[in-house]
């Protein structure tokens, strides 16, 4: 599949993306919801030549590092460093975000504690497996790629009774948050790339109501920069036609109802909770929690961490705007003065998908 | 800051900010200001040292032994220096196996022999246990000059070598680590550079090895200094396949992965297949690639811009944090 | 993050673990959220599970019409 990354396929999707643009809003403003995209676009050296082509990119929500509010990260910090014989497992990117009490990766863990960097969170399930003297939690972030595996390994912990092992979970659904941008009176979204692989999982339907409700055309999108730009060109051609739907251009993998297999074992575990998104604020039936029958894999209630997830960035961050595509980066009065990437305020800057941190890295300094 | 904190030591903005604050002010003089790789001092010595702190001590294609004779040596290369003679400094934690200190030191024989270089004087500690991990060493290296590198010289034009594939010591350690239920073939690609040496005479302005921080931080590094921009074309970078799938696999970008026996060069236009093909005679240099050029058409002076397979351009910022700690 | 990579099975064994292989460099895979998943089959990997098929078909198909606009862009170049 490196053909959709080759020049002349790029060339001539972006000469067919700009041959349509006369007749549409200019710029037209789409959304890559996903964080990996938002890294797919600038990677490529995408965001540019897309401007050219008449397209303007807002980075949406879909970050699960930028919108963890700090608060959970602390609570993680918090486990490692006042218990002994302690093992965090976490996902690597997570290991960066700079909190008040430091990031995770400088932490200075308790006597006999330490911390893990996991590609797989069964890794973490056999670092308890191996280690039944320590309390092992897993540090478990993410959107619906990801908690279909969450969900999968604490199935076996709790079907192998791994007394040792616990989740501390920041896990969030995509739907919701698209949901609060597209109702807000404030929205300028023109179209919406919608991320390839948790569609994977939930399917299409689960965004239907943008196109039937709001009229809002969008297209499901894989991670190669063909994939976006043909998915662009759906976008442009949806609204040529009148026709706004959920188009798929990412077939090789997305099936329209998505694997059931894994929203079962999802729904098996986990129920719905209202959460605070960082930046956007509280989102009702946003996140998931562990079902209450699983109550003693679950870290936060195990450990009484009792986190009360406010979201407080500095006055002044806009990051919230900016997630919801409502402000570029460099409209955010903190953008590149108080807030960089050695000292960043608010999570937009934070991660390699962040849109302030991946704006200041190549967004205003993409060459023609 | 009041306390170093372990973001200090990965080598980035924090670090050259401490260097320039602390170091510098406080040792000023011409030989230490240059912050070179090595230091050029009277009656042609070239003089450097370094240490080494990688975890885990052994790891897929080196251990710490080997790396504290390369990493050294390398140093000396690149800055125009025939490396001669080493001292060799051990910090050991008390507990550690002899076995182990026997393996290092052996490693250390046959890294010095390769790289023809003596150990001539050295040290030996040995701290409590838990007040060093495993073991530390510091090497120091001096040899004569035989070139000077003359990066003033630099024009638009002028092309850039990669000596070979990027980033496997990282890879290498990384997996070493943390297995992230990966198998792989990757080794580190600790080796020294002499083979190098010759070349100095025959078209090179600039060498750098590519060690922390990865082709973009070494290269920025350059073109902070240049008057001109660098631009490096993606489908030219040698990558190995198993740098490749692992990148994309844990999501890392190849471009800021350190290697400890690859090099970067920058050769007058003229001269840059030539130095290419002698670069690939050498068993170490087989994959090298002319990976870009200076320029001053496109971008803005002091630019490292990457041209992307897709076509699209995009600048590069040295790396502020590190991705992995510890790896050299 | 959504980072997931197509990757072909090499073995798979009765708890539904096994590995796959991408470019060379082989990964321990969990398959229970997929049904019938045989050696030989292609499948996207994220965080050490395969997510879903990586559908041959569709995946010639999406190349095809791809193609098509790599000659696009040789055609403008021929016109100038």
């Amino acid at each position: 599949m490196r053909e959709l990354r080759n020049k002349n396929v790029i060339q001539g999707l972006l000469a067919e993306i700009k041959k349509k643009s006369p007749s549409l809003p200019y710029p037209l403003k789409i959304m890559e919801v996903c964080g990996t995209h938002t890294m797919v676009i600038h990677r490529y050296g995408l965001r540019n030549m897309l401007s050219q082509a008449g397209i303007e990119m807002l980075s949406g929500p879909g970050c699960p590092v930028c919108i963890t509010p700090n608060e959970i990260h602390e609570a993680a910090i918090k486990l490692v460093t006042e218990n002994k014989n302690f093992i965090l497992t976490t996902f690597g990117d997570m290991t960066r975000v700079p909190t008040r009490k430091g990031s995770i990766q400088t932490t200075v863990p308790k006597k006999g504690s330490q911390v893990k960097i996991v590609y797989s969170p069964f890794e973490s399930l056999n670092t308890a497996k191996n280690n039944p003297d320590k309390d092992v939690v897993f540090f478990g972030v993410g959107f619906e790629t990801t908690i279909p595996a969450i969900a999968v390994t604490l199935k076996y912990a709790v079907q192998n009774n791994l007394k040792n092992f616990s989740l501390l979970s920041a896990l969030w659904l995509i739907p919701p948050p698209l949901k609060a941008i597209v109702e807000s009176k404030e929205n300028q979204i023109q179209g919406f790339l919608y991320p390839g692989h948790v569609s994977a999982i939930i399917g299409a339907y689960p965004y239907h109501f943008i196109p039937e409700k709001y009229l809002i055309p969008g297209a499901i999108t894989g991670f190669e920069p063909g994939d976006i730009l043909m998915s662009i060109s759906s976008i442009q051609n949806q609204i040529i036609n009148s026709k706004p739907k959920v188009d798929n251009t990412y077939t090789r993998v997305v099936k329209p109802n998505g694997n059931p297999a894994a929203v079962k074992v999802m729904e098996e575990m986990f129920q719905k909770k209202h959460s605070h998104w960082r930046g956007l604020g509280l989102i009702p039936n946003s996140g998931l929690k562990l079902k209450h029958e699983y109550k003693s894999f679950d870290a936060e209630l195990k450990y009484k961490l009792n986190i009360k997830a406010k979201s407080q960035d500095l006055p002044g961050c806009r990051c919230g705007d900016v997630l919801q595509g409502i402000i570029s980066p460099p409209e955010c009065p903190l953008y590149s003065n108080q807030c960089t990437p050695d000292s960043p305020q608010g999570p937009c800057m934070v991660s390699y998908e962040g849109a302030c941190l991946a704006y200041f890295k190549y967004g205003d300094r993409d060459r023609d | 800051m009041k306390k170093i904190s372990l973001e200090m030591g990965s080598g980035g903005k924090l670090m050259r900010d401490f260097i320039d604050e602390h170091i510098v002010n406080t040792f000023s003089n011409p030989f230490l200001n240059e912050l070179a790789d090595s230091a050029l001092l009277p009656k042609n010595l070239g003089f450097t040292t370094d240490s080494y702190v990688v975890d885990p001590i052994f790891f897929p294609g080196g251990d710490i032994g080997s790396l504290s004779v390369n990493g050294t040596v390398n140093d000396l290369v690149v800055s125009g220096v025939k490396p001669e003679f080493l001292s060799l400094s051990l910090i050991i934690e008390e507990g550690l196996e002899l076995d182990s200190i026997k393996k290092i030191l052996k490693s250390v024989r046959n890294a010095a022999e390769e790289a023809e270089v003596l150990i001539a004087t050295g040290d030996t500690k040995v701290v409590k246990q838990g007040q060093g991990d495993k073991i530390f060493i510091n090497t120091a290296g001096v040899g004569t000059v035989i070139a000077r590198p003359s990066p003033q010289k630099i024009r638009p034009g002028d092309k850039i070598i990669a000596t070979g594939t990027l980033g496997e010591h990282s890879l290498a350690i990384m997996l070493a680590r943390e297995e992230f239920g990966i198998e792989t073939k990757a080794q580190s690609d600790c080796a020294p550079l002499n083979f190098l040496l010759p070349l100095w005479k025959k078209g090179p302005l600039w060498m750098r090895d590519v060690t922390r921080g990865g082709l973009a931080t070494v290269l920025t590094e350059l073109s902070d200094k240049l008057p001109y921009s660098i631009i490096i074309k993606e489908d030219k970078i040698p990558l190995s396949s198993p740098v490749q799938a692992a990148s994309e696999l844990l999501g890392i970008d190849p471009l800021y992965l350190a290697c400890e026996g690859r090099a970067l060069l920058v050769v007058v236009e003229e001269k840059a297949e030539a130095v290419l093909s002698e670069i690939r005679n050498n068993k170490k240099g087989k994959k090298a690639e002319i990976i870009g050029k200076i320029d001053d058409k496109k971008g803005k002076p002091g630019e490292l811009l990457l041209s992307t397979i897709s076509g699209g351009l995009r600048l590069l910022e040295p790396l502020t944090s590190e991705l992995l700690p510890r790896i050299c | 993050m959504c980072l997931g990579i197509p990757a072909k099975v090499t073995e798979i064994d009765e708890n539904n673990q096994g590995k796959v292989d991408y470019l060379g460099t082989k990964v321990s895979t969990n398959f229970t959220l997929l049904e019938d998943v045989n050696p030989g089959d292609w499948v996207i990997v994220h965080a050490g599970f395969a997510i879903s098929r990586l559908n041959e078909q569709e995946a010639q198909e999406t190349l095809e019409l791809i193609r098509e606009y790599s000659k696009f862009t040789e055609n403008i170049r021929d016109e100038k």
